[in-house]
């Protein structure tokens, strides 16, 4: 475990210009000496010109060799990094040399783990780490380069304010009648509630994270016909230079991946021809649940030019509260057939050129966004409307987004810890119960940032880092 | 030498007397040395027993066969219950008891020749050493150099080890007024090897009754009639003595700014460190400043005296002082003091020195209890008296869990954390389990054991066990017995003021309802049974809230769990995840066991979690 010195490639795997091999434990100074005999005094901090040798003393490349004593360092053990010249062979061969010396290999995100152990890092720290590295696009970069501070001022403003109430409650509890207590009970309930509002805030601020950094998946499902696929090709054509193709899977959908302004988005479209189904609601049931599995928006293409029927309404049933757009296509079909050409509309698309009124009751179109596939009518429109359903809040923004899913339980966590404690206050139990209960509130904060980090936490966390980081 | 092994107790305040009743209960021959027959069980500070979790300590103390509770009850002037409104767990009790009585009671308890072997060998003598051999403690010297053979000593000193009082400017050498300091003994503990550290208390002034405007204060109300903390109730009471209430204000406030460079805490004279929860009145006035004033109580010392204890001032400011705030408080102005306030500044032995059963680690046959200890209040010093005594008397260790009773949490927190600079004093929150540490159920917690280690007498198991049994018989009844949602069962419903239920309900489960009372069963239920209200209280409780107690319960198993690992003295605890900072707190407390391990401050649930598996692959190997 980490007293053990692990090694490293601490860069992608191939042919490059540089590469670099990163030591990190008690021994890194000891191995890179004997993997780098003679040269220059090793000075903290300083990179120097080396000779890198095999086992058997003859030379294997020259390497630029940086040592970073700890405590001060990314792991809090002593690192040395060595850049070689980026060739898998020679990369290979460094390893080794540095295993035959009594390093051993590291585990994907053992470094950060050291750091972690070590107290350089805390826990939201690494994840942000993390984050930073699987970002897909610039935004989510930011957003994971923010987050440790932003989560860390959260957390801090959290843990004061559940240890006020705590000690509120112990010194009503233990002092009665001093009233050293300072708070009316109105003004415990109003606490918990408020921070058991916030954590929920912050629980659903991971949509968003998620969203920003790893990419949104939105899928297109309607009926045959409705101008689905013409919708995908226009959604993803213009930014074709950008587009990079993913194998189609067996379900036989279609992926394309693509930048929204600075969102990374992927389209998921149902390729090929559907049979003509006779029991009509259940085909639809069938077609939407694979797609709606995995993505965090649906798009649901209606034909705007024809009546709706019963596989519609099916796959309006289908959705139920799951976010979606409603897209009407064939603006441009409808509007001439109605004989109103005044509207050229390409770009904005926001009028519908079927009044709502003029709509039965339960027609979905009548909230539907409308398009032309052949004009382009609304897809600027539509593209918008996506972008905002994938990352606006409709409530104020917390002050935080959160960038892991274990950040989203734990938030869960002490919401629910702290109505709890205020149904125990409120009601029969007492607050005895809810100091307990704010006791757990607290364990699930220290949990969050690490102070209190359980081995199959970090287990869990740091299988998911690249080796090397 | 007789098979009974010789306890010796040193002191004989309410760490002494429990300790040497325990004793003597546990089967030893007990000797206790003190300076006069009028030192035992004095109440040198309020005149009361109890208070939040104290009440539960003098329960606990009562349910494992100790004096402390039956003697409050027989000296009892007033009796009230704290926090009855806050649910669960947190409700304690407190007795206004006669400083003159409570003392003669619990003398009359020691040196009944009724006790078990003849009671207590009472010695009136000053300790100045204690003789070793071996490294053990083989006997107790007295100041004229008379020796007693012991096989162990307990030694119950409270403040009186290198004691100063402080008043103003004044300095008397004493631990109480009247009373001399132990300076010899203090000098020889030291150079056993004991670590002494320094902390300071005060007392307030008492008037003089007489001089006090009884009729502009308010009464303070609540008090319970009949009330009292031993589960064997007392066969008579005291008539009932009110307390009063007063309030400091601006201008007592102005007067003690203005006085804070006499103040001796606050001028450097006292270098201990007083207690936090219990601060001086000069104390709260710089800490609270905006507070434009400070309830005081009025305590009534006893039917004899006139003497009155104002609860809430207690100062060291000088005399004359403490004179000019009297006479400012509203309803107190032509009141006399009778004994003016000082605070008090004694040596004390780290108890992180002890072991469980409160034995020096490095003095065999040497124990300590009380506030030698760093401790504060007769409740603590009792509870820790009786856990010195049995273990001292049997050579072996009586020790109470975390999750079984308030002396147990007192005990572990004392030998595993120390006091930490304060007097130490027992809060409910102390007690992690203190959903199941109440004051109501403590017979039910502890007497099983104490009876099964003969600590409790024939007349309290035989009124224990009729109480279990009526428990019982109440549980099963209310299991058993069930409403109907018919045209009776609404009618008895509407009587009782309450919803019916919509299908058949048994009376447990109304009971879960939070306006279900034993009461009201009485009104939906024709077969009731009629039981005593302590009998009601267990079954409403285990009811009501067995939701929480299960989950409480679970939790004290996982920690006993924890409690069973031992940890090696050697161990290095430079492992693998775990950092320098708890490696080396945890080097320092070396503790016992992981349960240990995990209460100390700053050791982090996840170091625990690799300390276990860390153990677990040892022995594995």
């Amino acid at each position: 475990m980490s007293l053990d010195t692990i090694v490293a490639t601490a860069t992608p795997w191939g042919r490059g210009a540089l590469a670099v091999v990163r030591l990190s434990g008690p021994d890194a100074r000891e191995i890179a000496r004997s993997v780098c005999p003679g040269g220059p005094r090793w000075i903290p901090r300083r990179a120097s010109l080396r000779r890198a040798v095999q086992a058997d003393g003859t030379l294997l490349d020259e390497v630029v060799a940086t040592w970073m004593p700890g405590p001060r360092s990314y792991t809090g053990f002593d690192v040395v990094e060595l850049s070689c010249h980026g060739n898998p062979v020679v990369v290979e061969a460094l390893v080794a040399a540095c295993i035959a010396r009594g390093a051993r290999p590291a585990r994907p995100g053992e470094f950060t783990r050291q750091a972690v152990e070590n107290g350089r890092l805390d826990l939201v720290a690494a994840e942000s780490v993390d984050a930073l590295i699987r970002a897909r696009s610039l935004a989510g970069a930011r957003l994971a380069a923010e987050a440790a501070g932003r989560i860390e001022a959260v957390t801090t403003r959290l843990r004061e304010r559940l240890l006020d109430l705590a000690a509120e409650l112990e010194a009503r509890l233990d002092h009665p009648g001093e009233d050293l207590g300072t708070w009316s009970d109105e003004a415990v309930v109003a606490a918990l509630d408020g921070i058991a509002e916030e954590c929920r805030g912050l629980a659903a601020s991971w949509h968003e994270g998620r969203v920003r950094i790893e990419g949104a998946r939105v899928g297109l499902i309607g009926p045959v016909n409705a101008g689905k696929s013409s919708l995908f090709n226009g959604l993803v054509g213009q930014e074709r230079a950008l587009v990079s193709d993913e194998p189609g899977t067996t379900r036989d959908v279609v992926e394309r991946a693509v930048m929204l302004d600075d969102l990374a988005v992927t389209f998921l479209d149902s390729a090929g021809e559907r049979p003509a189904a006779t029991a009509l609601e259940r085909a639809g049931q069938a077609l939407a649940a694979d797609l709606l599995a995995d993505v965090e928006l649906v798009l649901l293409v209606l034909a705007g030019h024809r009546p709706v029927g019963a596989l519609e309404r099916g796959l309006v049933d289908r959705l139920g509260s799951r976010p979606h757009i409603v897209v009407a296509t064939h603006a441009d079909v409808v509007r001439e057939s109605a004989g109103d050409g005044t509207g050229d509309g390409a770009g904005d698309g926001a009028v519908a050129p079927i009044p709502d009124d003029e709509m039965p009751e339960d027609d979905p179109r009548r909230r539907a966004l409308w398009v032309s596939n052949t004009t382009g009518e609304g897809i600027d429109a539509l593209r918008a409307a996506i972008r905002a359903a994938l990352v606006d809040r409709p409530a104020a923004a917390p002050a935080a987004v959160l960038v892991s899913h274990r950040q989203q339980g734990l938030m869960r966590s002490i919401a629910d810890c702290c109505e709890e404690a205020r149904t125990a206050l409120t009601g029969l139990a007492g607050p005895a119960v809810a100091a307990e209960a704010l006791t757990r509130a607290l364990a699930a904060l220290a949990e969050l940032t690490g102070e209190d980090a359980r081995e199959a936490v970090l287990d869990r966390m740091f299988a998911r880092f690249c080796i090397g980081k | 030498m007789s098979a009974r092994r010789h306890v010796v107790i040193v002191g004989a305040g309410h760490a002494g007397c429990e300790a040497a009743l325990a004793a003597v209960r546990a089967g030893a021959r007990v000797t206790v040395v003190s300076l006069s027959r009028r030192a035992i069980a004095r109440l040198s500070c309020n005149p009361a027993i109890g208070g939040l979790a104290k009440g539960n300590l003098v329960r606990e103390i009562d349910a494992l066969g100790g004096a402390m509770a039956r003697v409050a009850d027989r000296a009892c002037l007033q009796f009230r219950r704290l926090n009855t409104r806050k649910g669960l767990a947190v409700q304690s009790s407190r007795a206004q008891v006669d400083i003159d009585r409570y003392p003669a009671e619990m003398a009359a308890e020691l040196l009944n020749p009724a006790n078990a072997g003849g009671g207590v060998d009472f010695v009136r003598g000053e300790v100045a050493g204690l003789t070793l051999r071996a490294g053990r403690v083989v006997g107790v010297v007295l100041a004229d150099d008379t020796t007693i053979a012991c096989d162990a000593a307990i030694l119950t000193t409270g403040t009186f080890l290198s004691a100063v009082m402080h008043r103003g400017e004044e300095r008397t050498e004493g631990g109480r007024v009247g009373d001399p300091a132990a300076h010899r003994l203090s000098a020889r503990l030291r150079a056993l090897g004991l670590r002494l550290g320094r902390l300071k208390t005060g007392t307030t002034p008492r008037l003089d009754g007489r001089t006090i405007a009884w009729d502009r204060l308010q009464v303070q109300a609540d008090t319970v009639p009949d009330g009292h903390f031993s589960f064997s109730p007392p066969t008579r009471w005291l008539p009932t003595v009110d307390c009063h209430l007063a309030w400091t204000d601006d201008g007592v406030h102005q007067l003690i700014r203005d006085n804070l460079h006499r103040a001796p805490i606050f001028t450097g004279a006292i270098e201990g460190r007083g207690p936090r929860y219990c601060p001086s009145i000069e104390d709260k006035v710089v800490r609270f400043p905006h507070r434009d004033r400070h309830l005081l109580f009025l305590e009534p010392e006893g039917l004899d005296t006139h003497r009155v204890y104002v609860n809430g001032l207690s100062t060291s400011l000088p005399a004359e002082v403490q004179d000019a705030i009297i006479r400012r408080i509203p309803g107190l102005e032509q009141a006399r003091i009778a004994q003016y306030g000082y605070a008090v500044e004694y040596d004390f032995a780290d108890p992180r020195d002890l072991g469980h059963d409160l034995q020096h680690q490095g003095i065999p046959g040497l124990y300590l209890a009380g506030q030698v200890n760093g401790t504060s209040g007769y409740e603590e010093a009792a509870a820790q008296g009786l856990v010195a005594g049995v273990s001292a008397a049997r050579g072996d260790a009586f020790v109470l869990g975390r999750d079984e009773a308030y002396i147990g949490v007192l005990v572990d927190d004392l030998v595993t954390r120390g006091v930490g600079g304060e007097p130490y004093r027992m809060f409910s929150s102390r007690a992690e389990h203190r959903l199941l540490l109440r004051e109501d159920n403590a017979d039910r917690r502890l007497m099983p054991r104490a009876r099964a280690e003969g600590l409790l007498s024939d007349a309290a198991w035989a009124r224990f066990e009729r109480k279990q049994e009526a428990i019982a018989a109440a549980e099963a009844w209310c299991a058993g017995a069930s409403l109907l949602p018919d045209a009776e069962g609404r009618r008895r419903c509407d009587a009782a003021g309450i919803q019916p239920p919509r299908n058949k309900a048994s009376a447990a489960e109304l009971l879960k309802r939070p306006e279900v009372d034993w009461d009201l069963l009485g009104t939906l239920f024709d077969d009731r049974p009629e039981v005593d209200a302590e009998v009601a209280e267990q079954v409403v409780t285990d009811i009501k809230y067995a939701g929480y107690l299960d989950r409480e319960r679970a939790r004290a198993e996982r920690t006993r769990r924890m409690e069973s690992v031992a940890l090696p003295r050697d161990l290095d605890y430079r492992l693998p995840g775990i950092s320098h900072e708890v490696a080396e707190r945890l080097r320092q407390a070396r503790p016992r066991t992981l349960g240990a391990a995990a209460r100390l401050p700053g050791v982090t649930p996840a170091a625990i979690d690799l300390l276990a598996v860390h153990l677990a692959r040892g022995t594995a190997s």
